[in-house]
């Protein structure tokens, strides 16, 4: 593998010195300044041969030999205004660069192409590669937390492979509907999964589009905002080839703390006793004798264990590595941008199954290629080829099956390992383990012996597009084509060794000796084989359009008009033993813009979809999406530029318009009626016959339609004190209407399912705040970057019944709403348990201690039931911020991010331990338990019983955090010093990705973007951290 | 869909496959209990006997069962998908390309079904509203207001007046149409609703018969002795039809007639059987673990077994029954051996291959429990069932058998009931319990007749 891709790009490399003709020879020697000191880094090129150029030195000068007949040089440099400078008749020129405070160069991602930020009328908000690049983490999507504002990601695992975070632009708008944005990376659909797989080494720029006017052009698959991606591109010049190699470490963000077995037994002992109960009758072995004290001592390993399975099973640390390779360069005809890469990343366990010829570990291996080609064959064609892939292995270790039982991590978070059960290792030396079904079985024997699966993703992606130019019928008019296919192609492979045949014993007190725990096994069972097809998905999309840009004096004219077909062929994998054939699935439609702008002063743009797709019926295919943005910089007027110079532009910009989302779920064709065969049947006869029955499936909805979204924003642009402060604001108001709903009124004496129809409508509103501040301090630079993004949904309507009482309905809350009973404290003693309110089924003194969890009786009926269930807070964050800061000093760089959300609340039942009981652990938090008298009281009784057990607002608690994200140290070492190693570039730099959280509400030791569910088995999220070097030639 | 004859006929049969909701005792696989499902019997709800599971009866009785969700609650919506699947096949039968007697007996099989799907839900819930033949589309403004109790029963009763009319007698049908509808089953199905409308529950009960709801739970709201003769009139019509009849055999053993006739999937009894393949659930779920079985899903309480009489007829309450304390399971009604295992039954056991009695006890000097000793999972009561179940062959072989919505001991037992409010104990009133009491085996003994309102 590496040997191909190391040819192909040895290749490439060739093509691209080919040296161009030379021509007469011309020397110009220059110096670059800001008007006060010199600048490095900066680009000339002559004009009109976009090879022929240099870069200035630490003193801002620069050589450059002429060898074409323009007699001009340009010169740019980031951050300055780009400068055409004559040199007819001279040999050396002095030039003083512009600083562009008012960001004219800026560029904007819009939906099918870009634009100039000064004329841009959306709400877009983007980040660059190289800050993308400084997050070490696997999953691209994971490094866009906290820098792009109005984006809300939750990260919910760590695991290699599948550590991609889910995420929404401005929150979530529909309570049946992903809210999954549309991800188009050049011109490709991505998934969430492939989106994780981009390597970050290749990508140029990644920005959201979350107004009308932005994702009109996408129309039915615009409502959820738009996610685009640009890869990286070849600029003319040397190949620069780029080389980094970094090998960092991963550790849990947050490690469990466990309680020791002797404090665990302790409180199994009084959870025993408040029940009144004798715990040496009903757990002799822990309590009977003298039995406790060999577990206090831990004198008696054997048979009165004391594991720490966490770190019995968890490596301190694990490894991860990426190499990425990567050249550009190009001439007149030709560019190119060719990457490769590599990670590897291991897994969280020791490496148990190292003798047994196989890694059962965890671990994810990922290749990626690239190579994005510019062919310019005239000055009028523009020729694009990028052909990209990604291979990706993912293994996981098949620990699931054993007794029919969760994984090794459901065990470990649901505390169901506890530290006494058995030891990891039995006396004779053969794995341990327990004979009980109550106590979990040995996860080393499973990590080591049960076999691993192993899940391979391969993707192709091929982009070909043409431009031609036809200044001839019209100047500014342009015509364009492009093909993309896109293909996926997952498979498993497995060997497996089924749990029953894994050789384990367990000690037979009785008997005096070891047992095996699967009766009459006395050899390991053999390894099977397995796996097969999981999915696949071609998608082909095929755009044409007509391009028109033109100024007219003072005004400003662009256009387009695109025809865009999309098919998406899916097949999937049923879970069990059959593949389903997908059926292609088409969207279609046009798509044209039409933007305006007097002297950049007075802009406008009418942005329309008309397109449709085959999951509706004929009539109802196509809608049209229309948004109309406008804006007005004032910083362009007359009396601003004269008055106000502590600013250097100003925009206010709005828009409103319609945009549909028309995902209604796979393999669905919901105007459809459909008849059920194979239902339940009947056996008639004399003789018994059965026959089989068939019913009438929900019924077809033939008005059914997208869901549409009404977005409307208000933005305001700013730049002050020369360009050194940038201010962003956006507020937005989106309403989100003919949600799918199922309709809840209606009596079931309608006799048949009912279809979803459009009805339900939802509000959310927010805002977006971004400010950056650029300093210098002499020779140290520095910035300050923040945003706050706020994003507030509320259901309108979804046809729900009326509710006895208003705290029980979802109408009127927040999607994502959870609902359980209020937590009042606990009861203080007997007599509160009798004098208050609780629930019909909690009998004092059976199920119900004092010291329980007490729960509201929100009604005032004298008992707490169903109508006492209220709203607790929504499990998606309202609001989401970051804040990263840098500093640079010479060649040093230091840069951090800290990235928080607020307003949700998490189950934390998972890192307290909910109940004790034999087979479970305990933490420090349960501790803080109730007992008669105690202060400082922070958990309920052990023994409390029922009320501890309901869903309340004492486990679901704020999830608010603060976590630092990332952080960066480089050094660049000095073009002088690298010199005489023929080297362009190099540095060395340090970072980390998830380094701790700064805070958060939760009072144990779960993640606060952890999976709600208990039962998730979820992988630990993971810090990184990383050293890296970067070379250039 | 409707279009192909096969088809057609195949939307019917899963409206015949939810008309055994009260007998199958795996009912939760066709409608699931709000609250645990179960594989016991309607019976566990009531003090008859127990079930394995702590659900239905433990939220039931700890009132953890509430409006919104208890063990019925999912059952009104399956008998309205039931009803309008009903709706639907007779009006698009019609255009089948079937037969036009197919398309005629078809139709008021549905006819039948459709009613027999009210009466499950009056049955549960009084009055409820009959949709007639409408089929709703979703853009319907969909209406619920209950029909009065009377008006569900008259429409029960007239709709099986009507489906009578295009089906045949159980004697006319072919062997392999046995279980599809018979003019038999309309009968006894309007039989068996007039004489709940004639009960004092819905006939002029006080506890039912003021306030707004009342028509919605009562028939009449005053007493009226006229629907005991609607109802006597109504099973006396099922009598007259001559096509039924006691399944008697007191000369292999006595009441063998009342063991036999539960294992014989095709019998002279049966009205209204709910057909199931040949099968050993009852052997399998309510016989003792020694016996190969999955152990007591249901168990008789001591109430029931309490319940039965003695073989001279007499209750063991009587003095006179001849009822020994010491030895309390000695003289009893013959059913009651058919019906109940305790402590010392024979039963079939396949590592023997004969009757073996079944132990339920505890040794007194070890007070270890036997193998089918009073534990969870076996049996919380110290009894076992057997009734209808083969505890000659035990779960060793498949036993035919299909399970009876309606026999025909309903009908004369009605008949008799209703003709005893109406005008008073005549001999033909006693005549039908006698024939019941003979066929069970048990000897006529004195019966005395009284009504349940004064005459």
């Amino acid at each position: 593998m590496r040997n191909i891709l190391f040819g192909l790009c040895c290749l490439l490399f060739l093509l691209a010195t080919l040296p161009a003709a030379a021509q007469t020879e011309t020397i110009i020697r220059g110096s670059v300044t800001d008007g006060k000191q010199p600048l490095p880094g900066v680009t000339v090129v002559e004009k009109g041969i976009p090879t022929n150029g240099a870069t200035t030195d630490e003193k801002g000068s620069f050589t450059l030999k002429l060898r074409g007949t323009s007699q001009t040089l340009t010169v740019s440099f980031l951050g300055y205004l780009k400068q055409e400078v004559s040199v007819a008749g001279k040999s050396a020129v002095n030039i003083t660069l512009k600083e562009d405070y008012a960001g004219l160069e800026e560029v904007v991602i819009i939906g099918f192409g870009e634009k100039p930020k000064i004329t841009n009328t959306g709400a877009v908000s983007a980040i660059t590669g190289v800050e993308l690049r400084q997050s070490p983490s696997a999953s691209l999507q994971n490094s866009l937390a906290g820098r792009l504002p109005g984006l809300f990601s939750q990260q919910r695992s760590g695991q290699p492979g599948r550590d991609g975070a889910s995420f929404q632009i401005r929150g979530i708008s529909s309570y049946t509907n992903d809210n999954n944005p549309l991800i188009i990376v050049d011109d490709i659909e991505f998934t969430y999964s492939q989106v994780a797989q981009l390597d970050p080494n290749e990508v140029e720029s990644v920005s959201i589009l979350k107004d009308a006017s932005t994702t009109a052009v996408y129309g039915i698959r615009g409502a959820n905002g738009v996610l685009v991606i640009k890869t990286r591109r070849g600029k003319s010049g040397k190949p620069q080839l780029t080389v980094r190699n970094e090998t960092g470490i991963q550790t849990p963000t947050r490690r469990p703390d466990m309680n020791d077995g002797y404090t665990t037994l302790r409180l199994l002992q009084e959870y025993e006793t408040t029940r009144g109960l004798d715990p040496t009758v009903t757990y002799p072995t822990y309590f009977a004798g003298n039995n406790l004290e060999y577990y206090k001592n831990n004198s008696d390993p054997y048979y009165h264990p004391n594991v720490d399975w966490w770190n019995t099973l968890m490596r301190d640390y694990s490894l991860q590595e990426r190499v990425n390779f990567d050249i550009a360069g190009g001439s007149d005809l030709i560019k190119y941008f060719v990457s490769l890469g590599y990670i590897t990343q291991g897994g969280i366990y020791k490496d148990f199954s190292k003798d047994q010829g196989y890694n059962g570990n965890y671990f994810y291996n990922r290749y990626n290629f690239r190579s994005n080609i510019d062919i310019d064959p005239t000055k009028d064609l523009h020729i694009r080829l990028d052909l990209s892939g990604r291979f990706g292995v993912t293994n996981e270790p098949n620990d699931k099956s054993w007794n029919g039982g969760g994984t090794t991590f459901q065990y470990l978070w649901n505390g169901e390992l506890s530290s006494f059960g058995y030891p990891v290792y039995n006396e004779n030396g053969t794995l341990a383990s327990s004979s009980g079904s109550g106590t979990k079985p040995n996860p080393v024997a499973n990590l080591m012996y049960s076999g691993y699966q192993r899940t391979f993703d391969n993707n192709f992606n091929l982009v070909a597009s043409a431009k031609q130019k036809l200044d001839m019928i019209t100047k500014g008019l342009s015509v364009s084509g492009l093909v993309s296919l896109a293909s996926d192609y997952n498979f498993l492979t497995t060997l497996t060794r089924s749990s029953s045949e894994i050789l384990v014993y367990f000690w037979d007190a009785p008997s005096n000796s070891y047992k095996p725990v699967t009766n009459n096994l006395y050899r390991m069972g053999k390894l099977s084989r397995g796996g097969g097809f999981r999915n696949s998905e071609r998608r082909l999309n095929i755009q044409a359009a007509l391009n028109y840009q033109r100024s007219f004096g003072p005004h400003n004219v662009s256009a387009m008009l695109m025809l865009n077909q999309n098919t998406n062929t899916k097949n999937g994998w049923d879970g069990s033993s059959s593949v389903i054939s997908g059926v292609p699935n088409n969207f279609r439609g046009f798509t044209s813009r039409l933007s305006y702008d007097y002297r950049q002063k007075y802009l406008m743009d009418i942005n329309l979809g008309y397109n449709g797709s085959d999951r509706f019926i004929s009539s109802k295919k196509y809608g049209l999406f229309p948004a109309v943005s406008a804006g007005w910089n004032i910083s362009e007027e007359k009396f601003f530029k004269e008055k106000v110079l502590w600013a250097d532009a100003l925009k206010i910009r709005a828009s409103y318009g319609l945009v549909g989302s028309d995902n209604i779920g796979a393999y669905k064709y919901l105007y459809e009626q459909v008849y059920n065969s194979g239902q339940t049947g009947y056996n008639f006869g004399e003789t018994p016959t059965a026959v089989t029955g068939i019913t009438e499936g929900a019924l077809g909805n033939n008005t059914v339609t997208w869901e549409k979204e009404r977005k409307a924003d208000i933005g305001i642009d700013a730049k002050f004190f020369k360009g050194k402060l940038g201010v962003t604001v956006d507020y937005f108001d989106h309403y989100r209407y003919d949600i799918l709903t199922t309709r809840a009124t209606i009596s079931e004496i309608f006799g048949v399912g009912l279809p979803p129809v459009n009805l339900g409508r939802v509000s959310n509103k927010g805002y977006e705040l971004e400010m950056n501040y650029n300093g210098a301090f002499k020779a140290i630079r520095y910035f300050v970057r923040g945003n706050v993004s706020y994003a507030k949904n509320k259901v309108i309507y979804r046809d729900e019944p009326v509710q006895k009482y208003s705290w029980l309905a979802l109408t009127g809350k927040s999607i994502g709403q959870q609902f359980g009973y209020k937590a009042i404290g606990f009861y203080k003693d007997i007599e509160d348990i009798y004098n208050s309110p609780t629930l019909t089924t909690a009998v004092p003194l059976k199920n119900l201690f004092p010291g329980a969890i007490k729960l509201a009786d929100l009604n005032k009926d004298g008992i707490v039931d169903q109508n006492d269930m209220g709203a607790m807070g929504a499990n998606q964050p309202t609001y989401t911020a970051g804040l990263s800061l840098g500093i640079s000093w010479k060649g040093i760089d230091v840069s951090t991010l800290f990235q928080g959300a607020f307003d949700y609340v998490i189950n934390m039942s998972r890192g307290s331990i909910a109940y004790a009981r034999p087979e479970r652990v305990s933490v420090p938090y349960n501790l803080g338990r109730w007992t008669p008298g105690a202060t400082d009281v922070v958990y309920p009784s052990l023994a409390g019983g029922t009320t501890n057990g309901q869903t309340s607002t004492y486990w679901y608690r704020s999830g608010d955090y603060i976590r630092w994200k990332n952080f960066e140290v480089g050094y660049a070492i000095p073009a002088s010093r690298l010199k005489r190693f023929g080297l362009r570039d190099a540095r060395v730099y340090a970072n980390g990705y998830n380094m701790g959280l700064a805070y958060t509400a939760l009072p144990v030791f779960i993640d606060p973007e952890s999976a709600v569910s208990a039962s998730a088995g979820e992988y630990p999220q993971q810090k990184v951290f990383n050293l890296g070097i970067q070379v250039g030639l | 869909m409707f279009s192909d004859s096969a088809q057609t006929m195949q939307f019917l049969n899963n409206s015949y496959a939810f008309t055994g909701q009260d007998l199958v005792h795996y009912r939760y696989n066709y409608i699931t209990s709000g609250v645990g499902n179960d594989l016991a019997c309607m019976e566990d709800l009531t003090t008859h006997s127990v079930s394995f599971y702590s659900d239905p009866q433990a939220s039931f009785i700890t009132a953890a069962s509430t409006t919104k969700n208890h063990h019925s609650k999912n059952y009104y919506g399956v008998f309205y998908k039931r009803i309008r699947a009903l709706n639907l096949f007779m009006r698009k039968v019609k255009d089948a390309p079937l037969t036009e007697g197919t398309k005629i007996k078809t139709a008021a099989e549905a006819r039948f079904l459709r009613a027999f799907y009210y009466a499950q839900l009056v049955r549960y819930w009084g009055g409820v509203k009959i949709v007639g033949d409408t089929l709703y589309n979703i853009t319907d403004d969909v209406k619920v207001v209950r029909n009065t109790f009377k008006e569900c029963i008259d429409y029960i009763a007239e709709e099986c007046d009507k489906a009578m009319l295009d089906l045949p007698n159980a004697s006319e049908q072919l062997p392999s149409e046995y279980g599809h509808i018979t003019k038999g089953m309309c009968a006894a199905l309007k039989a068996r609703m007039l004489l709940h409308a004639a009960s004092p529950l819905y006939n002029g009960n006080p506890i039912v018969t003021s306030g707004a709801l009342a028509p919605l739970v009562a028939y009449s709201t005053t007493y009226d002795a006229n629907l005991w003769k609607k109802a006597a009139d109504a099973c006396k019509a099922v009598m007259d039809m001559n096509q039924y009849s006691l399944y008697e055999d007191n000369v292999t053993r006595p009441g063998h007639g009342f063991w036999k006739v539960f294992l014989i999937r095709k019998n002279s009894e049966y009205i209204y059987p709910y057909m199931i393949a040949n099968n050993t659930f009852f052997e399998t779920y309510r016989f003792p673990v020694s016996r190969n079985a999955a152990g007591g899903y249901s168990n008789p309480s001591q109430n029931l077994v309490e319940a039965f009489g003695m073989a001279n007829g007499k209750s063991i309450a009587d003095p006179a029954s001849g009822y020994n304390a010491a030895k309390p399971y000695e003289g009893r009604d013959p059913r009651f051996y058919y019906s109940i295992i305790y402590n010392g039954s024979l039963v079939y056991s396949s590592s023997t291959k004969k009757m073996e009695p079944v132990d339920i006890y505890k040794t007194a000097s070890t007070g270890v429990l036997t193998y089918d000793g009073v534990q969870s999972y076996r049996t919380k009561t110290g009894y076992y069932a057997r009734k209808m179940a083969n505890d000659s062959t035990g779960t060793s072989a498949s036993q035919q058998r299909v399970l009876p919505i309606i026999r025909y001991a309903e009908m004369i037992l009605g008949y008799a009931e209703a003709l005893n409010e109406f005008s008073g104990p005549t001999s033909d009133v006693y005549n039908h319990v006698i024939a019941i009491r003979r066929r069970a085996g048990i000897q006529p003994g004195l019966i005395i007749c009284t009504a349940s309102k004064p005459v």
